[in-house]
């Protein structure tokens, strides 16, 4: 793959030494390289902003059916109170007009990766010289009996944040003090592996003020989970006697879902539910599906080195529809990944320098007003995979005044990456 | 950033002892080495492409705005400032105790170290 920019390159010096001077200035005004990114994510936006501003001689398309951007990450705390939709929610407009991103709100249908175009819905054919494709995830409905798109409507997974995360806080405040809430995690891998613990904690911490004699009922599709320790610390120092966690081994997970009667079924019980938080099983976004570009599991390979796709060396697969081996699906590390990317894209299609990948991530949770854990890892392209360099996560038991900091630094976090997403 | 830079200060002793404890049992002329000749030839190695690279792994948390939500703005540092800093955190200094830092500085080397502290000097805060 390398070697066939390197022959391109070696084609336009030889051009440019064979006409003389002449042939400088047709080289420049030669049309643009054209990259197009599919989905506008913490992946997506970051490549194209990254690329964007790394050269003038790529023209990046990014195409994302929605306006503006509801962060996954932090759409618990707006469950919790500490947030409001609003300001977890994002424009578009600072990639169009300062970085020249050239944004087509419209849904990317499929790919002919033979001849190099994305087909969208509406905007017709858009060709391109490289393909990032970073759609983030699809519901998995498939798994749960009687999950559907419709039955999560009733039953949100409120996993793709925006009006699934509004229909799951108007429940919680619809429901009556003592009512059931259960929250049905997913099985692995999936987005953001702590979320759906604090989740369980920020929807406690909204009942605890506000419907205390109401219960939680976690019905895991796992025996163990992210930072576990540290959840269940604080689930017992918060929200003591609230929470009820039951293991896959204890009830064999969710098999099923009644949306009319609010019915949560396992192997030999049925709870009934005043709210119902199911999140189902996930996969790479239908585009990369569609593309060809996923494995068995529903993920897609990566070369560990540069983020593209084993499929297609035209092709880069960026954020949680990749298979990043040691990194999580997280905001971050598909912030992290984009950067890994750009410069390897950039590399293609201006001949610049592409250095060694380093990835890293760091995962914030808040368990409870100033009360915040953090775990995360620095990484490296690996032979076969991203591997882990280092890691660390933080400990039980920590002063209240290092947790207090620990949620501070999210806060500061959140402005961080959305401003590298979105300028 | 002012209790930031103070703490910076203080904790250049204890690397200075670190500095003499690793040259010990060397020529005298890297004995004599100041701290500012240490920080001088990491900064000399500074390649400007790889610290805007590199920098790619800082900004996600700190921001280009100036704010210090619990996290502390970096852009427009003295360059030398930054790299005792990082080698600080990579030392695990006293005070120098926030794991994710702790965690990136400890895999740079030197020439990462100089090429991040020359980029984020070079850069001004952009609200």
């Amino acid at each position: 793959m390398t070697q066939m920019t390197r022959r391109r390159f070696g084609t336009l010096l030889a051009t440019t030494a064979a006409a003389s001077s002449l042939a400088a200035p047709a080289v420049l005004s030669a049309a643009k390289m054209r990259l197009v990114v599919i989905g506008g994510g913490p992946a997506g936006a970051t490549t194209a902003r990254y690329v964007a501003k790394g050269s003038k001689d790529v023209s990046v398309t990014l195409i994302e059916p929605k306006h503006h951007f509801t962060t996954c990450f932090f759409s618990n705390l707006y469950l919790g109170g500490f947030r409001t939709l609003e300001s977890i929610t994002h424009s578009y407009g600072t990639l169009a007009a300062q970085y020249g991103v050239n944004m087509v709100h419209d849904v990317a249908m499929d790919v002919d990766r033979s001849g190099k175009i994305v087909k969208t819905a509406r905007a017709g054919d858009i060709g391109y010289d490289r393909l990032v494709v970073s759609p983030g995830i699809e519901m998995r409905y498939d798994t749960i009996e009687g999950y559907s798109a419709e039955a999560s409507t009733v039953m949100p997974h409120a996993w793709q944040a925006g009006t699934q995360s509004a229909t799951l806080k108007k429940q919680l405040e619809a429901m009556e003090d003592g009512g059931t809430v259960v929250v049905a995690p997913p099985p692995n891998p999936f987005r953001c592996p702590p979320g759906p613990y604090e989740r369980i904690c920020m929807i406690a911490h909204y009942l605890k003020a506000n419907k205390p004699k109401s219960k939680i009922i976690v019905l895991d599709a796992k025996n163990k989970f992210s930072k576990q320790a540290l959840f269940q610390e604080a689930w017992a120092a918060h929200y003591d006697g609230m929470i009820e966690w039951l293991p896959q081994e204890v009830t064999g997970g969710v098999k099923a879902v009644k949306a009319d009667s609010m019915e949560v079924v396992m192997d030999d019980e049925t709870v009934k539910a005043a709210v119902a938080n199911i999140i189902p099983a996930q996969a790479a976004g239908i585009i990369a599906q569609r593309a060809g570009l996923t494995n068995d599991g529903g993920w897609c390979p990566i070369d560990p080195h540069s983020m593209r796709s084993k499929v297609d060396e035209n092709v880069f697969v960026i954020g949680d529809a990749s298979v990043a081996s040691a990194m999580p699906k997280s905001g971050f590390s598909a912030n992290s990944q984009a950067k890994v990317a750009a410069n390897a894209l950039l590399a293609d299609l201006t001949g610049s320098k592409k250095f060694p990948a380093k990835f890293r991530n760091t995962c914030w949770s808040l368990v409870a007003t100033n009360d915040g854990v953090k775990v995360g890892a620095d990484y490296k392209g690996g032979e076969e995979k991203i591997d882990v360099t280092s890691k660390f996560i933080s400990k039980t038991g920590e002063a209240a005044d290092l947790r207090a900091q620990t949620a501070e630094e999210a806060n500061g976090w959140y402005d961080g990456i959305t401003k590298d997403m979105f300028g | 950033m002012l209790n930031a830079l103070v703490r910076g200060r203080l904790c250049s002793a204890s690397l200075l002892m670190l500095a003499a404890l690793a040259v010990a049992g060397t020529p005298a002329a890297h004995a004599t080495e100041t701290q500012e000749e240490k920080f001088n030839k990491i900064l000399a190695q500074a390649d400007p492409a790889y610290g805007e690279y590199l920098a790619g792994q800082c900004v996600t948390c700190h921001a280009p705005t100036g704010a210090a939500q619990g996290i502390p703005h970096i852009h427009g540092l003295p360059d030398v400032y930054l790299v005792q800093t990082l080698l600080e955190y990579k030392a695990g200094a006293e005070g120098r105790t926030n794991q994710a830092m702790v965690n990136f500085a400890k895999n740079l080397s030197d020439e990462e170290v100089g090429s991040l502290a020359k980029y984020f000097s070079e850069q001004t805060i952009n609200q």
